[in-house]
């Protein structure tokens, strides 16, 4: 609401979300050979959403906090939920980069009716996944057996407000190019002339890190991500039919072991390698609408673990 | 088996409409009843109206942590009171930082303006409440829109999606009418105590609140001076006829708690190691051997001495030798104790709201103007001085005359910029008239200290002191040489109040950007 009006916020009823969704699963014996056993799983789910309306009067709204420093999620009418809008780069009518008169990234968007440059947040991603794809396997030999399973998740972005704090501070590895000065950005002035002005490393991360204040676009990364998620290797230890223990069960459990694939970072920088995606994308996902965006995070862990299980 | 059938689905009929019409009844019987909050007020009354204007007082001064989103940030920056040392505020660099600003917006339209709509509205048109209500009104709008300009005014407050903005001359005509009111009314009801102690400022001494509202009258007036001499020459004499603060018993501070949030505002922010002294306070201060320079600052935790940064520093500056954090002075004991990385808030200070030396210092750049000011430029502006000294506790008669007379100039303040002395004037009354305004000017500056509002407007004015300009600008409305001269229309307003905005576009004299001057920027 316009708080001139007195009031800063109501209550409201409103808002219609579609969501169209695909869960497959299947699993199959592979094999079956006397003691010599493999099952598989396979996995696989997308959802489509679409905010199909909101309110008459309200056509867009911020959801949660993060403005300023990394990302925001927004529901806008014909958008999506997940959708995160922050600070981005400007780009004028023909899609080239904007830079001022120094040479230093502008951010904002273009606009169209007097050919300048407006310092607001625009869309630079969404934080839900295009699909996840899951696959599971069984092995069992006589006693022993074996389990793995890789879990993917393609699609979707999420903002780091770490990474920012990192580029800002000079101390992630992409910021070392550049550090002597003579990068001149492929870009144009907001009057279209070709960037002529060489900033160094320094000059370029301090501007788009902007102190504790990032300009989301430049860290935010692909989570397209695939890890082995769990390995377990076990042995069913043979118990004498005559003592109180029935069965036992020795094995072998890691989590989180290691990522087959990383995505990157959605924005190419020129000039700059493409930046891996640094962090684990699961540290911040969950039902909030604060999602999409990390800052300061802990990392998740690896777990490896052994595990007896008795049964009486 | 057919028959039962049906009798089950008429039975399933009947009962879901049972069950609908119990639900109908049930939403409407007890309706406003059900839905009226028994442990909250949901009408005002008499016995609330004290509440409402501490309320109001206390919302529109911008209390604990908003203080720094409001006003530290950006005007307090902007007057050059103190510099940004953190690195990671940029707005000291001329960065605009919308959803701060909501700090400056917010509290007034939903804090102050329902509190003082509701006074004006039910108080009798008659009373001293109401006078007191529409004085407040007046100082709350003017810190309003001299941030941006139009705003919305005449129809604030009333219950609408969306709210249309206000030229800015017109805000400053009905400020004068209702000032002109308020006084008129006050001048029959000197015996009364409106809202007794629960006015924050004067407890309800409404011969004090005539001379608040003459000089906030006498304040505007020379605000217009440069857009409407006729008008502003016509107000100024009418508010000193009137009579203006004229004593440092006059001067208004607002009583300040510990609870409720109802921090100092400066002494909430000082601690956090975020802004320092300016270059252009070191400057002046120091050239003038000013004694108020201990009081409004302290001795740098490193070196013991007052020393002041650059407005505008880069992140990798502010890592240079001498523009640390302990290189350069914090605000004065009365609103941080400590140094290095601890200090304490002095929480429950005063907070200065308006005081008899700018009463002075004003009326002394109307008697300059050639206005019927009561005095002298001269005389206006030496007591001025002295009620300046005397409210920050400088009684010494002796060192107030010698400061009056001094022909000490500005110094070059040695900072990590090699900065020259900021201005060339002595304190003692100079022969020209364009020395005589800068004096006016820069005694006013340091005098308006720490309501960086006020004084950012008047630079803007005057643009006097000659205030260094800021070492970068990552504004690109705002080139390197130049200075800010107005706020945006803020993301906020853009959202919510989208048409509202988009027409006030036209009120302004260029650009919605921060380089556009306000109706009385004439400069």
């Amino acid at each position: 609401m316009a708080p001139a009006s007195g009031f800063q916020s109501q209550f409201l009823n409103a808002g219609k979300i579609n969501n169209k969704g695909i869960e497959i699963q299947l699993t199959g014996k592979i094999l079956r050979n006397g003691p010599l056993s493999w099952d598989m799983g396979l996995n696989f789910a997308r959802n489509i959403n679409t905010i199909v309306e909101l309110h008459p009067d309200i056509k867009i709204a911020f959801l949660a906090g993060g403005f300023g420093r990394t990302a925001g999620p927004v529901v806008s009418e014909g958008g999506s939920y997940g959708d995160m809008f922050a600070r981005a780069w400007a780009t004028d009518a023909q899609g080239r980069y904007v830079v001022d008169a120094n040479g230093k990234p502008r951010s904002g968007v273009w606009n169209f009716d007097n050919n300048t440059v407006r310092d607001v947040e625009r869309k630079i991603g969404n934080f839900n996944p295009d699909f996840t794809l899951a696959i599971s396997n069984q092995f069992n030999y006589k006693n022993f057996s074996a389990s793995f399973l890789f879990d993917g998740r393609f699609g979707g972005t999420m903002t780091s407000g770490s990474e920012a704090n990192f580029a800002f501070d000079g101390n992630a590895a992409y910021t070392t190019n550049f550090r002597d000065g003579g990068w001149i950005l492929p870009a144009v002035t907001a009057t279209g002339e070709t960037n002529t002005k060489p900033i160094s490393a320094e000059t370029f991360w301090t501007t788009v890190s902007n102190g504790r204040y990032s300009w989301g676009e430049f860290f935010t990364y692909s989570t397209t991500n695939v890890r082995l998620r769990e390995l377990s290797v076990g042995y069913s230890i043979p118990m004498p039919a005559n003592i109180f223990i029935k069965n036992a069960r020795l094995s072998l459990v890691a989590r989180n072991l290691f990522f087959v694939y990383r995505g990157y970072a959605t924005l190419d920088i020129p000039g700059i390698e493409r930046r891996k995606l640094p962090f684990d994308p699961d540290v911040n996902i969950g039902a909030g609408a604060l999602q999409g965006a990390e800052y300061g995070n802990l990392p998740s862990t690896r777990t490896i673990g052994f595990n007896l299980k008795l049964g009486f | 088996m057919k028959i039962n059938k049906n009798i089950f689905k008429n039975l399933a009929v009947a009962g879901l409409l049972l069950s609908t019409t119990t639900v109908f009844w049930g939403c409407t019987k007890n309706f406003d009843e059900l839905n009226t909050n028994k442990t909250k007020l949901t009408t005002l009354g008499k016995d609330e109206f004290p509440f409402l204007f501490s309320r109001a007082q206390q919302q529109a001064s911008y209390s604990g942590g908003t203080y720094q989103i409001a006003q530290n940030l950006f005007a307090d920056l902007y007057a050059q009171y103190y510099a940004t040392s953190a690195t990671y505020f940029p707005s000291d660099r001329y960065t605009m930082r919308f959803d701060w600003l909501t700090g400056h917006w917010n509290p007034v339209y939903t804090q102050v303006v329902p509190q003082l709509k509701t006074l004006i509205d039910q108080t009798d048109k008659g009373s001293s409440e109401n006078a007191l209500a529409n004085i407040w009104w007046v100082m709350t709008f003017h810190r309003l829109t001299d941030y941006y300009g139009p705003i919305p005014y005449f129809k604030a407050g009333e219950p609408a999606r969306a709210v249309e903005y206000d030229a800015q001359d017109k805000i400053y005509d009905d400020f004068f009418k209702r000032l002109d009111a308020a006084t008129k009314l006050l001048a029959t009801k000197t015996a009364e105590k409106p809202y007794g102690n629960f006015d924050l400022i004067y407890k309800g001494d409404v011969n004090k609140w005539i001379k608040f509202a003459n000089t906030l009258r006498l304040r505007l007036a020379l605000r217009i001076s440069k857009v409407d001499p006729a008008r502003a020459k016509a107000e100024a004499e009418a508010a000193v006829a009137g009579g203006v603060m004229a004593d440092v018993s006059d001067d208004a501070l607002m009583v300040k708690n510990e609870a409720g949030n109802d921090h100092n505002g400066l002494g909430r922010i000082a601690i956090w190691n975020e802004f320092r002294m300016s270059a252009s306070m070191e400057s002046v201060l120091k050239g003038f051997e000013d004694p108020r320079m201990r009081v409004f600052y302290q001795p740098a935790t490193a070196n013991q001495e007052f020393n002041g940064i650059r407005n505008g520093l880069l992140p990798a500056q502010l890592a240079l030798p001498l523009n640390g954090n302990n290189d350069n002075s914090n605000v004065g004991a009365r609103w941080s104790v400590g140094g290095g990385a601890a200090w304490t808030s002095q929480l429950t200070v005063p907070q200065n709201i308006m005081h008899s030396a700018e009463a002075f210092f004003l009326r002394a750049e109307g008697a300059v103007n050639g206005w019927n000011m009561g005095g002298t430029g001269v005389m206006l502006y030496e007591k001025g001085i002295e009620m300046s000294m005397r409210q920050w506790g400088i009684t010494d008669a002796a060192a107030i005359a010698a400061y009056q007379q001094s022909m000490k100039t500005p110094i070059a303040p040695n900072d990590q910029q090699q900065s020259p002395a900021m201005a060339t004037i002595p304190v003692r009354w100079g022969s020209s008239e364009a020395v005589r305004r800068e004096q006016i000017a820069t005694q006013k500056w340091i005098g308006l200290y720490p309501d960086g509002i006020e004084a950012w407007a008047e630079f803007r004015r005057t643009r006097l002191p000659k205030l260094y300009p800021v070492v970068n600008s990552d504004n690109a409305d705002l080139p390197k040489g130049s200075y800010i001269r107005r706020i945006p229309f803020l993301d906020l307003e853009k959202q919510t109040n989208t048409a509202a905005v988009k027409s006030a576009e036209k009120l302004l004299s260029g650009p919605d950007n921060a380089n556009t001057p306000l109706w009385w920027d004439k400069n």
